[in-house]
């Protein structure tokens, strides 16, 4: 499928999104359990659709995720009838989100006052 | 925009779940989670206006090609996808072994009709070489033949003995312990017509017996290579009737037509992506089956192909250890040659622990890199099925240089005493091949059979 050109504007590239991953899913998860599909869909609406993952490798972050002990798993039946497999954050997922923040504030805040003494950069 | 074919959504589902299990590293219940997520993906799409067909193909893209997925969980769970690997290539050591047991008369044949011609030694050697690679390709051909047929029968013959690993492990130790004997009776019972055959009894000239005797040992050397060359090779091989494109058609064979802007607009404000619009109109257009791609099969063939790579990878890495670990060990024993007969024994005895705790540490070693290091073994797996050639050559000149290396240290150490190899000696060599050719391998093949089983059957923690 014709991918990149189009999209090199809008999208975002794809080291960013590997690097992105594991405090998405943990920030989600910190408002409250959810399960794989709901998760990408989450993240797919906050971003306007611009972080787009193929919704398959999630599932191997996610379990490579519980077994650092970040996030508990459970399988339950959903209203519709269905088997899902709820994600919940642990207390170790709160203390990496809360470094993972401060790290991404801290590259944030730095592009910022640089752009803000450039702003022609762009 | 239903299409005419008539589509079973859980036929559809159950072939996709079959081809990722076949892929081997996702275990039941992680495709119990990712069948979930394309069911809810495809529910979603089709209550937005896409036919079922249509948000199969789509909710089957997004969640990734098979081959992606597979290889980020083999990342992600590293051990599944060596123990089924390791399992294969201790199998396609025995078949290698085998093969060579009932390949083994042939050129044996050929070279006792020929030797008394009279004929130049060179050309003697060539030919027992040539009869000896004839013999392998044919049973080469023959296991692609058998192998890349769909055979319902094959697979469940495969996969009843990886449910019985014990029985499967004494049928073979105890088939490939009577091969041998098998072909000696074959042998002495084709032997009056060999005997027609001969003619003239004239004795073989020593200086024909020496030059045979160079071609035997350097051709075995250039055989080993073969071996070595083969995996890179069959790997990239393997790899181009693996990887099919996502979808059928070049890319510019979904570019829209002026009329269809307009549709595949629609189509993007119920959230499909331009491609995706694209790929559903263009199915439209040509009421072609939009979920051919997605439902394309994992071949049988290319299924067995990756198997069969992992099967020479097996033999050409056992090949490699006998001659540059568990060969050079038998110094220790040439060392101690006119030692007594005690000595003589404990230092056999000392060669084959050595070479056999030399082999099993570098194989540990490997297993324990591959288990810590999936990324970096990915990679050399990447270069050997992108560049097969290169890597072939790299291969080559690395196990050339060990191998000679090996064979002047060997011919150092022994040649100046090598007056015949010893009994004690020869007893032991004995011994140890048994062990590394027939003990070793059926253990490790039961050991890995039982750990692998083990992993299929784990369980879902709900079920």
């Amino acid at each position: 499928m014709p991918s990149g050109a189009m999209y090199s504007v809008r999208m975002l590239s794809k080291e960013l999104v590997a690097a992105s991953t594991v405090p998405l899913v943990l920030s989600v998860l910190a408002q409250g359990e959810n399960y794989g599909y709901a998760l990408i869909q989450r993240v797919r609406e906050l971003s306007d659709g611009r972080i787009e993952w193929t919704e398959g490798m999630l599932y191997p972050v996610l379990h490579w995720m519980e077994k650092e002990k970040l996030i508990e798993a459970e399988w339950r039946e959903a209203e519709t009838g269905r088997r899902r497999k709820y994600y919940r954050i642990r207390k170790e997922g709160r203390a990496t989100l809360g470094t993972e923040r401060e790290q991404w504030l801290t590259v944030h805040q730095t592009l910022n006052h640089l752009w803000k003494t450039q702003p022609r950069l762009t | 925009m239903e299409n005419s074919a008539p589509f079973d959504l859980d036929q559809a589902l159950r072939q996709w779940r079959a081809n990722l299990h076949n892929l081997g590293s996702l275990r039941a219940e992680e495709l119990d989670e990712l069948e979930g997520h394309l069911r809810e993906s495809i529910s979603v799409l089709h209550a937005r206006g896409l036919s079922v067909p249509e948000a199969f193909a789509i909710a089957a893209g997004r969640l990734g090609s098979e081959r992606q997925l597979s290889a980020e969980f083999t990342k992600a769970n590293p051990q599944r996808a060596w123990t089924e690997r390791a399992l294969w290539m201790v199998a396609g050591l025995l078949v290698a072994d085998a093969l060579s047991v009932v390949a083994h008369p042939l050129p044996d044949i050929v070279m006792k009709c020929v030797v008394r011609s009279g004929l130049n030694g060179h050309l003697l050697g060539a030919l027992d070489l040539l009869a000896g690679w004839m013999v392998w390709t044919g049973a080469a051909a023959t296991a692609y033949w058998f192998v890349s047929r769909r055979s319902l029968r094959r697979d469940r013959v495969v996969q009843a003995c990886l449910r019985q690993p014990v029985l499967t492990g004494l049928g073979l130790f105890i088939g490939l312990k009577c091969l041998p004997y098998l072909m000696r009776s074959v042998m002495l019972l084709a032997d009056p017509v060999m005997n027609v055959f001969r003619g003239h009894q004239a004795p073989v000239n020593p200086q024909t017996a020496a030059i045979l005797n160079s071609w035997i040992l350097w051709g075995s050397l250039l055989t080993e290579l073969l071996w070595v060359a083969a995996v890179p090779l069959l790997a990239g091989y393997a790899w181009r009737k693996r990887e099919r494109p996502a979808v059928s058609g070049s890319p510019s064979s979904y570019e829209l037509q002026p009329g269809e802007q307009e549709a595949a607009r629609a189509l993007q404000g119920q959230g499909l992506s331009l491609d995706e619009a694209s790929l559903v109109l263009v199915g439209r257009r040509s009421s072609r089956e939009v979920v051919d791609p997605a439902l394309a099969q994992v071949t049988d063939r290319g299924l067995w192909l990756e198997r069969a790579v992992w099967m020479v990878t097996g033999a050409a890495l056992i090949h490699c250890l006998e001659w540059s670990v568990v060969t050079p060990a038998w110094i220790l024993a040439v060392a101690t040659r006119p030692a007594a007969p005690l000595l003589q024994h404990l230092a056999a005895l000392g060669s084959v622990g050595l070479g056999l705790t030399l082999a099993g540490a570098i194989i540990a070693g490997l297993w324990m890199w591959v288990i810590r290091h999936p990324r970096q073994s990915a990679s050399i797996g990447r270069v050997c099925r992108l560049r097969p050639f290169v890597a072939a050559m790299a291969l080559v000149v690395v196990c050339a240089g060990i191998g000679c290396g090996e064979y002047a240290l060997v011919a150092y150490a022994i040649g100046p005493a090598n007056n015949g190899v010893g009994a004690i000696r020869s007893q032991w060599m004995t011994y140890g091949g048994a062990l590394r050719h027939l003990l070793i391998p059926i253990a490790l093949l039961l050991w890995l059979a039982r750990r692998w089983r083990s992993m299929e059957a784990d369980p879902a923690p709900c079920r």
